[in-house]
């Protein structure tokens, strides 16, 4: 694999939370994320997340329709 | 009676500080539905929302607002209007039995001082369906969006004012 395509994933998988990494002259370490690492397995947590997720823009859109309706 | 399963189901509950005939509008109304289903930048659609019984409610989703893809496909086993909602992606609208059945849903509505509690019980089928669901899932990403769920509440309230 190329450098730069490498670099792409690495970027991936920082950017999502399941590795940290730093450089420290031409030499970047990574780290796993354990705990980002046990949340990505718990299919039942990401499940939960998703309806925590719609549960509060629920609630944002609710408080946006009210102002809306006092508006009137 | 409802027994909850802690390895397959999950339950939720939030106060919203609105009347609950608001929260049922926001839940019940197609336009309102797609506003609020699945986080920003996604775009939902709703190609079916027939609150009742065997009514089907079904759902597209598109990254780039211009092509839309299913995302789900379920029917209400049981609507009370203003409070309560089942519905279920084990079937599709009239009751034909789907072939993705994943999970069952609880949605209700109850009066509270401060507003309207809103509760969820989804009792999902197994974890063997995990990986399909996992990807399917992947639209609704990691819990909230903030800053996105901010902007598009702020167009709303423009939009409004």
């Amino acid at each position: 694999m190329a450098l730069p395509s490498f670099m792409k994933h690495i970027r991936l998988l920082e950017g999502s939370g399941l590795i940290r990494t730093a450089k420290q002259g031409r030499v970047r370490t990574c780290e796993i994320d354990r705990r980002q690492l046990a949340a990505a397995e718990d299919w039942l947590a990401n499940q939960r997340a998703i309806w925590e997720g719609r549960a509060d823009r629920l609630a944002q859109y609710v408080a946006a329709l009210q102002e809306k309706e006092k508006s009137k | 009676m409802r027994v909850m399963n802690p390895e397959l189901d999950l339950t939720m509950t939030r106060v919203i500080r609105a009347p609950r005939a608001l929260v049922w509008r926001a839940w019940s109304e197609p336009e309102s539905f797609a506003q609020w289903w699945v986080p920003a930048p996604a775009k939902c659609r709703v190609a079916a929302m027939e609150m009742r019984a065997g009514g089907a409610l079904v759902t597209e989703i598109s990254e780039d607002g211009r092509a839309f893809v299913p995302h789900m496909n379920a029917c209400f086993l049981h609507v009370t209007d203003g409070e309560r909602i089942v519905f279920t992606d084990t079937l599709t609208g009239g009751w034909r039995p789907s072939d993705q059945p994943f999970m069952t849903a609880i949605i209700s509505l109850a009066d509270r001082p401060e507003g309207t509690e809103y509760a969820a019980h989804v009792m999902h089928k197994s974890r063997a369906d995990r990986d399909r669901h996992v990807e399917l899932g992947f639209h609704d990403g990691w819990g909230t969006v903030a800053a996105q769920l901010a902007a598009l509440v702020e167009t709303q309230a423009r939009k409004g004012a």
